[in-house]
């Protein structure tokens, strides 16, 4: 029964999810209408341009969104198989008890790394003391073992124990950041969030956080989705890639698929930006054109400005990401004609 | 006559526990209308040696000379003079932009403070500097909040160049940008290098946009230069054991082109009250007696142009590079 369970539900599902920030300048469309699931042992890379929705999409799933300015327009997020979206005309009893298994959840099952270190950080308390209050509260041990888990933690994502007392100002952006992962990962979520978690790391100790996280997946089976900007990690580490553009995901498949069969212009155009280890080149190439206005979003494929294979038609008509080989779905009618 | 002499720099800090060396003695020059390339573990000191240079933090000891002048012994008000030449571009620019202001106001907060000219001549100005970044007009009165990274990243590069500077620090100034803006705003430092002839020191964790942007290259481990060579060379050939070890890291957006790590273990260095011998020795692979009972190695040429500082610099010439 248990093993079923396992097999079917997903740790998480999301449907359809819009999300809308009212602002004073109108309604930015942040999230428009991304499905997808992640199952025990996946790691989902989330990747796109800036701004395309992928905090908003992480915030979501955490229930962590500000109310204002967000909205959750419509859209369903299954964590476990358990809704947490309630419907519009919610009671403050319905909410309030969403609120606190949110709060239960993320104590528990639920660990994010957040882009900036300094929301999960406080600046009064001492890193060490941060790390082994969270680790307290876990296992429930004594203090004296808390505080030799913390250290141990610290040493393994690099940090000196006499470091323990330093307040987070004394810290670099990388080694702040090395805190905030020790915490995520000391609590051995079922599911793992991390957004940008290596971005302010070298390549060394970005090597060995990611092991730290395989190991957290070898071991428990814990499901991930980690936004990225690098392609190479998500190599590294992802099984399923989604790539997001204007608050949708225009590709989405195995990391076979999006590596060497990317169908979407705009994944293609991402590869071809990317400055080469191998090659020497004077200049690079970005996708042309400028980010689209989340402000003001086209009817039609909000990637035809910029499309270097856009066709008339494609103004006629908004894609619907569809299934191009089994298990890799591109929204793109040039794309999908090509099959 | 180089643009940037830097001489045996030091910058300590005070802690609880000791004094942290978070610079300790770097030295290097750096030509007009060139780029440094700086990279190294986090927490190794990048960003200190960045603020020390331009002196928004105080050295230790050591000289900063640039443009024939010693700037590191001028008084806080003396350095005010040279300030205009010498900006950073801030890693995160979403912490380092006043969120109060318009893109207007923030490109032209430095230049009223400098008092640069009227006002009308100063908003003419920004209204050319937003050109020179391309930054659409439409976005004058916006907040930065409402803007994406790479448009804020691009007030942050205004700014920077408002004051007509000749030496930009560039602190991770891509690192939240995905790989297509990145490429934009790598394209436009380049642009504006060669049109204002700017001397940029670049920080950066991403080895592919260092090798890309860098005519040479610093590795720093522990408050210290361990190895300089051209950017070319570097990647073809390592001579220090941290280097090595460094590029072999580098995640290849591939899925075929999997290479071996070489991960570094062993007990850390602690940069408060250091020891003087090698900081790589705890952790490094071909540590021996004598880089454990030596004085710290110093930085020696052993090529033309490529400095290491590694006790055993010559047998790593061979050992660390026997498959070219
Ligand atoms: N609190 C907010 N108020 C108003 N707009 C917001 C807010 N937070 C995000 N946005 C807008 O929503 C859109 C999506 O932002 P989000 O942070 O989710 O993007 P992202 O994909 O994580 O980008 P990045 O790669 O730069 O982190 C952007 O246009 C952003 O400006
Ligand atoms: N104000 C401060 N007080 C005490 N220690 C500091 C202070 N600022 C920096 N340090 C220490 O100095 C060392 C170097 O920090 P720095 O920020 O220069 O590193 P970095 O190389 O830029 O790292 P990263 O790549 O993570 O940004 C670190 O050990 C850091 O903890
Ligand atoms: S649908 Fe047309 S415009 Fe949109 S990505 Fe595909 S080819 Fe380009
Ligand atoms: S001096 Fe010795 S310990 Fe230090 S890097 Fe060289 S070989 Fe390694
Ligand atoms: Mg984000
Ligand atoms: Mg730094």
């Amino acid at each position: 029964m248990e093993k079923d369970r396992e097999k079917n539900i997903p740790v998480v599902e999301v449907n359809d999810l819009v999300v809308h920030y009212e602002t004073y300048d109108g309604v930015v469309e942040a999230v428009n209408g991304v499905s997808f699931q992640i199952k025990k042992r996946d790691v989902l890379g989330l990747v796109g341009e800036t701004g395309a929705g992928k905090t908003t999409i992480a915030l979501a799933l955490m229930g962590l969104l500000p109310v204002p300015p967000s909205h959750i327009v419509q859209g369903s997020i299954k964590l476990d198989g358990e809704e947490i979206i309630l419907p519009q005309n919610a009671s403050k009893a319905q909410k309030a008890e969403l609120e606190k298994k949110m709060r239960e959840y993320r104590g528990k099952k639920i660990s994010m790394i957040f882009q900036d270190p300094m929301t999960a950080l406080n600046p009064v308390i001492p890193i060490g003391d941060q790390i082994s209050e969270v680790i307290g509260l876990h296992e429930h041990c004594s203090k004296e073992e808390a505080e030799k888990k913390a250290v141990d933690m610290l040493e393994m994502v690099g940090i000196r124990p006499e470091r323990y007392k330093d307040y987070p100002h004394q810290m670099s952006g990388g080694m702040k950041q090395r805190v905030v992962i020790a915490i995520a990962l000391a609590c051995n979520p079922e599911l793992l969030i991390a957004d940008e978690p290596t971005t302010a790391l070298d390549v060394t100790i970005q090597a060995q956080v990611l092991d730290m996280m395989k190991d957290l997946r070898n071991r428990l089976g814990t499901a991930m989705m980690l936004i990225t900007h690098d392609f190479g990690i998500v190599a590294d580490i992802c099984n399923k890639c989604a790539v997001v553009y204007a608050g949708e995901i225009v590709e989405y498949g195995t990391v076979e698929d999006i590596f060497d069969r990317p169908k979407h212009p705009y994944t293609i155009g991402l590869f071809e930006s990317i400055p080469s280890l191998t090659k020497d080149v004077d200049r690079l190439k970005p996708v042309q054109g400028q980010t689209v206005d989340p402000n003001d979003l086209p009817e039609y494929c909000s990637f035809y400005d910029r499309c270097s294979k856009c066709m008339e038609k494609c103004k006629g008509c908004d894609p619907v990401l569809t299934e191009v080989a089994p298990g890799h779905f591109v929204k793109c009618i040039y794309a999908q004609k090509e099959e | 006559m180089a643009l940037l002499e830097v001489n045996h720099l030091k910058k300590y800090f005070q802690v609880s526990s000791g004094i942290l060396h978070a610079v300790d003695d770097v030295s290097f020059t750096l030509e007009e209308g060139r780029t440094l390339g700086v990279v190294g573990e986090s927490g190794c000191g990048k960003s200190t040696l960045g603020k020390t240079i331009i002196r928004l933090t105080d050295p230790t000891s050591g000289k900063v000379v640039f443009d024939g002048q010693d700037v590191a012994g001028y008084s806080v008000k003396e350095f005010h003079k040279v300030r205009p030449n010498m900006q950073m571009i801030f890693q995160d620019p979403f912490a380092s932009l006043d969120p109060r202001l318009t893109v207007t106001e923030l490109i032209a907060e430095p230049m009223k403070i400098y008092k640069t000219g009227t006002k009308e001549e100063i908003y003419k100005r920004v209204k050319d500097l937003m050109d020179i970044v391309q930054l659409a007009e439409r976005f004058a009165n916006s907040y930065p909040h409402e803007l994406d990274g790479g448009r804020r990243q691009r007030i942050g590069i205004a700014r920077a160049l408002a004051l007509k500077p000749k030496f930009v620090v560039c602190d991770e100034p891509v690192s939240a940008l995905d790989v297509s803006i990145q490429a934009q705003v790598l394209n436009l430092l380049q642009d504006l290098q060669e049109e204002l002839k700017l001397t940029y020191m670049f920080i950066t964790h991403d080895m592919s946009v260092v090798k890309h942007i860098s005519d040479d290259i610093i590795v720093m481990y522990l408050g210290q230069i361990v190895e300089k060579s051209s950017a070319k060379e570097l990647f073809q050939k390592q001579y220090h054991p941290y280097t090595n070890a460094l590029l072999s890291a580098i995640p290849v957006p591939s899925l075929h082109d999997r290479r071996e790590k070489i991960l570094i273990e062993g007990e850390l260095s602690s940069p408060i009250n250091p020891p003087d011998r090698c900081r790589f020795a705890g952790r490094c692979a071909y540590c021996t007696e004598l880089c454990r009972n030596s004085k710290a190695p110093e930085l020696k040429e052993m090529s033309p142009g490529h400095f290491v500082a590694c006790h055993r610099a010559k047998e790593m010439m061979v050992e660390l590079n026997k498959n070219e």
